[in-house]
């Protein structure tokens, strides 16, 4: 049981990862790589959220949608969930620790419309994973997204010495680093068996 | 058929209770979380005032009818609401990280509307957002200048006496202002005379899509308009009969200049002052006749117009008034012009790549970097 909960964590940061295989968060993927401290800072709010909504929307489809055949508004009340669990994140950590909300900035509000985080929700619903799971997948999601973006940032800070061909443009040579990148962590299957 | 009808009207009355049950956390929450206690606001000279705390310190400042200036609504983009933050500040924001060089964010200097009011906290305001006011004004003349520059002609109708210095610059709003309310505001410098009494003349560039210069520019003679003032520090210091006054001007850039000059020739001894103005093409680079006019009637004023594209003779202007343009970037013919060695104050409006090179041009010519005046917008 637990080796069958570290395959799924290790899974979910490497070879199944958020960002890399199924290409979700792409948007500030690319954009915010280009600084590492607010790479970090946008993978820890992803992490943060991503869990605590999962964790959220897990509980209202077990006790709530599939009782009453609702299955098919999960995404509608998904999103819902996202979005007002990140409001009320963001007062609840103004208040109690302004130093984490200074440092999440403008990326917590951000975290809400971020597809990875939909998409962890509704994968954990789509596979059917019970209570354990979600949170196990769901935090490995989160990690991986952050190692995801960290890697890149630190590519893109290397890009300085390097001269990729002109016809790529910005967007394109960081697309190609990206699949590299998904190549490099799809190799690492059978590391770790589920 | 019922059934179906059923499970309809149980999934919008699913989602009614949802929304409404996660509206009403958000504001349990906020009601819980987000209620601070009054806090003190130290200000210069020992003044001490009592504030609603969470709120940011620019609406805590002009709650308390401390007009500091800002134009992007407290969004932490234009970098204008500079204060000086001692004890209680907090931590620096990231767009202040942006927008506040390492130099002024060692000595205290924070964007007010980055600065949340948790506790105790002081803060030094500039002398100008002290002494700004409110001003009511109605608009005697707008007229096009250029391609894209409207001039605007104001007679203030309130406050009676409301003074600016040359140089400096004024806050406009869209709606009518309130005291603590986050209005839609630019900052626009004042062209006109400073010995004028209750008129002044603004430059406007109208941005196409922009919130407000495309409304300024509609403006009709007899419309109210407010702002507030005056702003800035550009002033022109009081300085040597043997140093010179060196303006550089880009687009309506020139607006501060052009009062500055006017202000320079009321007096007894006029400075040497050497008015660099900039502009794409010789049609862009307006009130180059009255320039060019005030360089022929007086001798201590050197114009050296510049276009970037196009010869600029005979395209506009009297032949003679035509003739002395410089080809390139105004900070070529600044190089090109303007002697090293030479004591002078220099006063830079333009382009924010403008003002960065002209100030490294400066002071490779040994301007120290207290003579060089400019203002951050």
């Amino acid at each position: 049981m637990s080796s069958s909960f570290i395959g799924l964590f290790f899974a979910a940061i490497f070879t199944d990862n958020i960002a890399l295989t199924m290409f979700l968060g792409l948007c500030p993927f690319l954009s915010l790589s280009r600084n590492l401290p607010v790479a970090a800072a946008m993978g820890g709010s992803v992490t943060f959220v991503m869990v605590t909504t999962a964790v959220l929307n897990w509980l209202l489809m077990r006790y709530f949608l599939i009782p009453y055949r609702l299955e098919y508004l999960q995404f509608l009340v998904f999103i819902l969930v996202i979005a007002a669990l990140t409001q009320i994140l963001e007062s609840v950590i103004d208040r109690f620790s302004p130093r984490i909300y200074a440092a999440f900035g403008v990326f917590l509000p951000l975290v809400a419309v971020n597809c990875a985080i939909l998409g962890v929700s509704l994968f954990a619903s789509f596979r059917d994973y019970g209570f354990a799971e979600t949170l196990v997948y769901a935090t490995g999601s989160g990690i991986g997204w952050t190692i995801a973006i960290l890697v890149m940032g630190g590519l893109r800070r290397h890009l300085i010495f390097c001269r990729p061909p002109a016809a790529l443009g910005q967007v394109g040579t960081v697309m190609t680093i990206a699949s590299l990148m998904a190549l490099a962590f799809g190799c690492l299957s059978g590391l770790v068996t589920r | 058929m019922n059934s179906a009808l059923g499970e309809v009207c149980g999934a919008v009355l699913l989602i009614d209770v949802l929304v409404g049950s996660l509206c009403l956390a958000i504001c349990i929450v906020r009601r819980v979380f987000c209620r601070w206690p009054d806090v003190k606001l130290h200000l210069n000279e020992g003044e001490t005032r009592t504030v609603a705390g969470g709120q940011n310190l620019l609406a805590a400042v002009r709650g308390e009818g401390f007009l500091l200036p800002g134009s992007c609504g407290g969004r932490g983009t234009c970098g204008i609401c500079r204060v000086r933050v001692g004890r209680g500040g907090g931590e620096i924001a990231p767009a202040e990280e942006v927008l506040v060089s390492p130099s002024d964010r060692r000595s205290g200097v924070r964007l007010a509307c980055q600065v949340r009011v948790r506790g105790a906290i002081e803060a030094d305001l500039p002398e100008d957002a002290r002494a700004a006011r409110f001003v009511r004004a109605s608009v005697t003349a707008c007229e096009k200048i250029s391609a894209d520059i409207n001039r605007l002609l104001l007679d203030i109708a309130e406050p009676p006496g409301w003074k600016f210095a040359a140089g400096q610059y004024v806050q406009v709003f869209r709606e009518p202002p309130h005291p603590g309310d986050e209005t839609l505001t630019r900052a626009y410098s004042v062209a006109s005379d400073p010995a004028v009494p209750d008129s002044i003349e603004l430059h406007i560039r109208c941005v196409p899509g922009g919130e407000m210069s495309p409304w300024l520019c509609d403006r009709n003679v007899g419309d109210v308009l407010w702002f507030s003032g005056p702003y800035g520090a550009m002033i022109l210091p009081e300085i040597d009969a043997d140093t010179d006054v060196v303006c550089v001007a880009g687009g309506v850039g020139f607006a501060p200049m052009k009062s500055v000059i006017r202000d320079i020739s009321r007096r007894p001894a006029p400075p040497k002052t050497w008015l660099f103005a900039g502009a794409a093409t010789a049609e862009a680079l307006y009130d180059h006749d009255w320039a060019a006019d005030m360089a022929e009637r007086h001798p201590w004023l050197v114009y050296v117009p510049c276009v970037q594209n196009g010869s600029g003779a005979g395209t506009k202007g009297k032949p003679a008034r035509a003739a002395r343009f410089e080809h390139g970037l105004v900070t070529e013919a600044l190089e090109r012009r303007f002697p090293a060695g030479k004591k002078a104050v220099a006063l830079l409006c333009g382009p924010e790549r403008m003002v960065a090179a002209s100030r490294l041009i400066l002071a490779a010519k040994g301007l120290p970097p207290a003579g060089i005046l400019a203002d951050a917008f």
